[in-house]
């Protein structure tokens, strides 16, 4: 049946969320509707099971942690991708083998930091909870990243299980993740299946869309855009299959995207502006093309219910986005323009900040991976002209395809590779679909042999693995020793009792001043008050890199009234992996070529004002209080 | 309506339990916490779909999608309404108001589908059998097990041992010292306090175990204008010439410290 199909008269109409043969009467029927599900759910875990040793492995310093990695994660993805690839496979199996690869893709990243936050923004968000929990209210400053106070959707559902729940953070954490990573797949793979009336297309660019640079790792951790994109898709998918639900289904899927549209606005920023301007552009489309809609829901009022709820929320609080997000994605355009007139360089692909360049297969793979993007690109292109040319939302899903080579563009500077990663989670939805068009093309459903879906499904592990490489630095995949200034690689037990130490001696909200890891740290375990130059707009990290203490130096305590300043001795043992010790830009727009100073660290004992209150070996602290109180 | 409404009355049951357990348990209590997570994650949501979707409308993965993430979006904005009364953000409000969702939701459900006449609600026609739920189970016991490898394997990583002293001022004369033993054997430290270059007062064998700590409150022998620099020095008592670590406290004179 098709979704366009309209109920006959009498009966009572059901919204197509599974293939035909997923309604069997008989119990025989009812079992193969699961068809390979239960074993490639065994074989899926087994791979988890595989990855956790390789993160178990890794910890030790084990060289074969990697490989390990790669084969567990290449066995969750391959098997499932094959079935999903087959046209034997029922709607049950389909949408149990999304659920499953979501999930697991997802715990990828729980086995990666099972015990605790270690990726930097988590700490942020970590502090967004603390503060619900304790003033009690939303919107309390988080001097972390400020403009993150005024996107607290995720927080909120946090708090609800840490308060009345009784989990820790980190429990209630992972536990609304897990969640949302259902509804997020579930959603998209109904949103596709929606518009390419297949649910063999839909699986498929669902598949496909778990590709994209930042779906592993970046949309997995407590952030809120992890939070943001499932509410995202939901709302999608309940604007699309409303426009065709029979009667009985209407109300509930219009509830389901305004509850869906108003969480958004108070999720995430950029999700929630891009959904509005997706809605937008299929109600355009839709005009320009003269669309006659085919039964009489409009998409008008949701594309005016969007477009309301975002500047409402921009205008009464939170108007300083514009300053967040203008810098982060004008900077990569003005340096793609600047480099495209010979005035800088571009950025040296799979090479870190410190040196470190990825093996030759790692490039090999993912310079294919986006090959083998762009040359089916073109042909799901056609596809959709040829097939879907009618449906208005196929033709946004195309132009935002279409957008996909531009973003690679930004991949080649410094400021705008993150963006153009971070795109890649709005960028996929129609590159995901255009790509599964074009693959159901070149294995039509009439060839059921899985030796015609081996190549396909090598296609899309060769995507997948090359998104993986793109989008997360070969160093932060697994656990591992002590990094220099590496986020997660630089998250470990002394930094913590430092912060834990300054909770239960200095007590809470201090102003301080530490380097990126231990400011992520302070802020979380330590509840204190880090003083950044993006929150309080000081070139704060001049202090730390200083050789001197000299009278700029103190004028930037006085101005940002620091009290404690962290220095970590590990800051002057090697380079920054990330590129910085305390924020981007503090050393100009070049690499440092040499660890930091020791005497930028150790200046402070030379200051007979300053006390040195805390010791570790590595982590020092210092109270400066007293420079800070002098006329 | 019972028969055929037995999935609300599921709701309703769980949702009287969640709000009974948070309410009157402990928040320590492993029961609680059990109920918590479907009152937030799913209940409001499922009923809400129930009562906004006629019967038979919506099932399955549409289901599943619309219960979470409806579920996500009522906490999200209820909470939103909270922050605005008087009352705030607290369990009581929080779950008062979500629980009054998922009640209320469920009734007008419940309502509706006996209007609605004679419509079969039940569990989804696809079971599984028991091969395939012996797989699954089996599925969910090793991803379990992987996790636990995950957690045992940070657990036990592998850090640099590292030793803890600090020292903070509690009064015009008086300061807290502490000490604490993050290496992996039990160790025997000696430590000094030093006014200049005088030693106002030692403690030579301190032995803390792995984890342990010890603080201590000293008093020090100067004027309330004291103008200086008060100096903790701890030493392991295997190398007992090398200065392991050491904090010091700077006096500003009669503004003290």
């Amino acid at each position: 049946m098709s979704s366009n199909a309209l109920p006959q008269s009498g009966a009572r109409p059901t919204i197509r969320l599974f293939d035909d043969n997923t309604i069997a009467a008989s119990e025989q029927v009812e079992a193969s509707v699961w068809g390979w599900l239960p074993v490639l759910s065994v074989i899926s875990a087994s791979a988890l099971l595989l990855l956790a040793v390789a993160n178990s492995r890794a910890r030790l310093g084990a060289p074969d942690a990697e490989l390990l990695f790669w084969v567990g994660l290449v066995g969750l993805v391959a098997p499932n991708a094959l079935r999903l690839f087959s046209s034997t496979a029922a709607g049950v199996e389909r949408v149990g083998l999304i659920i499953i690869l979501g999930v697991g893709l997802y715990l990828v990243k729980v086995l990666h930091s099972p015990v605790q936050f270690t990726f930097y923004d988590e700490y942020g968000h970590w502090r967004n909870v603390q503060n619900i929990l304790e003033t009690h209210r939303l919107f309390a400053e988080n001097p972390f990243q400020p403009i993150w106070a005024y996107y607290p959707a995720l927080e909120t559902v946090t708090t609800a299980l840490v308060g009345p729940g009784g989990l820790s953070t980190f429990a209630a954490a992972l536990l609304v993740l897990g969640a949302t990573r259902v509804v997020f797949v579930v959603a998209l793979y109904l949103f596709f299946e929606e518009v390419g009336k297949s649910g063999r297309v839909a699986g498929i660019a669902t598949l496909l869309y778990m590709a994209n640079p930042s779906y592993l790792f970046f949309d997995s951790q407590f952030s809120y855009e992890s939070f943001a994109l499932p509410l995202a898709a939901l709302v999608l998918y309940g604007a699309i299959a409303r426009r065709n639900a029979p009667k009985n289904a209407r109300l509930g899927l219009s509830i389901a995207v305004v509850l869906g549209l108003m969480s958004l606005m108070m999720a995430h920023h950029l999700t929630s502006y891009i959904t509005a301007i997706l809605l937008l552009g299929w109600w355009l489309i839709s005009v320009m093309r003269r669309h006659e809609w085919s039964e009489r829901l409009r998409p008008e009022g949701i594309v005016m219910l969007a477009v309301v709820l975002n500047v409402a929320w921009f205008v009464y609080i939170s108007i300083q986005t514009l300053g967040y997000l203008a810098p982060t994605l004008g900077g990569g355009l003005r340096e793609l323009i600047s480099m495209i007139a010979g005035e800088t360089t571009g950025r040296e692909l799979f090479r870190s900040a410190s040196g470190d360049v990825a093996p030759l297969w790692e490039r090999t793979v993912g310079f294919a991976s986006v090959g083998c993007i762009l040359l089916c690109l073109p042909v799901g292109l056609y596809q959709i002209w040829r097939q879907l040319r009618h449906d208005p939302v196929a033709l946004l899903l195309a132009a935002v395809a279409m957008a996909y080579p531009g973003s690679l563009a930004l991949r080649l500077t410094s400021a705008g590779a993150e963006t153009a990663v971070r795109s890649s989670g709005f960028l996929f939805i129609g590159v995901a679909f255009a790509l599964a068009l074009a693959a159901t093309t070149f294995a039509s459903s009439r060839r059921q042999h899985w030796r015609w879906y081996l190549p396909l499904a090598t296609w899309a592990i060769v995507i997948f693995v090359g998104g993986v490489i793109g989008g997360w630095a070969r160093w932060a995949r697994l656990p591992g020793p002590y990094l220099v200034a590496a986020d997660t690689r630089s998250v470990e037990r002394e930094g913590i009792a430092a912060a834990q130490w300054s909770y239960e001696v200095l007590g809470k909200q201090n102003r301080i001043l530490a380097d990126r890891v231990n400011r992520a740290l302070m802020t979380g375990y330590g509840e204190q008050r880090p003083v950044t130059g993006y929150g309080d707009h000081l070139r704060s990290s001049a202090v730390l890199l200083s050789t001197q203490l000299g009278s700029r130096e103190r004028g930037i305590l006085k101005a940002g009234r620091i009290r404690y300043v962290v220095a970590d001795q590990r800051l002057t043992k090697a380079l920054p992996v990330l590129g910085s010790y305390v924020e981007r830009g503090e050393h100009g727009n070049t690499n440092y070529v040499a660890p930091l100073d020791p005497a930028a660290l150790s200046k402070f004992d030379r200051v007979t004002k300053v006390s040195r209150v805390f010791d570790s070996g590595d982590i020092v602290i210092y109270d400066v209080g007293a420079l800070v109180r002098d006329p | 309506m019972i028969r055929k409404s037995y999935d609300l009355v599921v709701v309703i049951v769980l949702a009287v339990a969640a709000l009974v357990a948070i309410v009157a348990m402990d928040s320590s209590q492993a029961v609680r916490m059990l109920v918590a997570v479907p009152f937030f994650l799913v209940l409001p949501g499922y009923a809400i779909a129930a009562a906004a979707f006629l019967p038979g409308a919506i099932a399955g993965a549409g289901r599943i999608a619309c219960s979470i993430g409806c579920s996500l979006a009522v906490v999200v904005l209820a909470t939103f309404a909270l922050t605005w009364t008087p009352w705030g953000i607290t369990t009581t409000t929080i779950t008062a108001l979500v629980g009054a969702i998922t009640l209320g939701s469920s009734l007008v459900a419940l309502v509706h589908r006996r209007r609605q006449g004679d419509v079969q609600i039940g569990p989804s026609r696809a079971r599984p059998n028991l091969r395939q739920g012996a797989l699954f189970s089996a599925a969910v016991a090793i991803a379990a097990c992987a996790v636990a490898v995950a957690r045992t394997g940070a657990m036990e990583q592998p850090a640099t041992p590292f030793t803890q002293l600090w020292m903070v001022p509690t009064g015009k004369a008086a300061v807290q010292i502490g000490i604490c033993n993050m290496e992996p054997a039990t160790t025997t430290y000696g430590l000094q306090l030093t006014i200049g270059s005088r030693v106002v007062e030692e403690w030579p064998a301190t032995q803390l175990k792995p984890d342990g700590c010890r603080e201590i409150a000293a008093t020090l022998p100067v004027t309330d204008d004291f103008a200086g620099t008060v100096e903790a020095v701890l030493r392991r008592a295997d190398q007992p010439g090398v200065v392991y670590r050491h904090v010091q406290l700077a006096y500003q004179g009669q503004k003290g410290k």
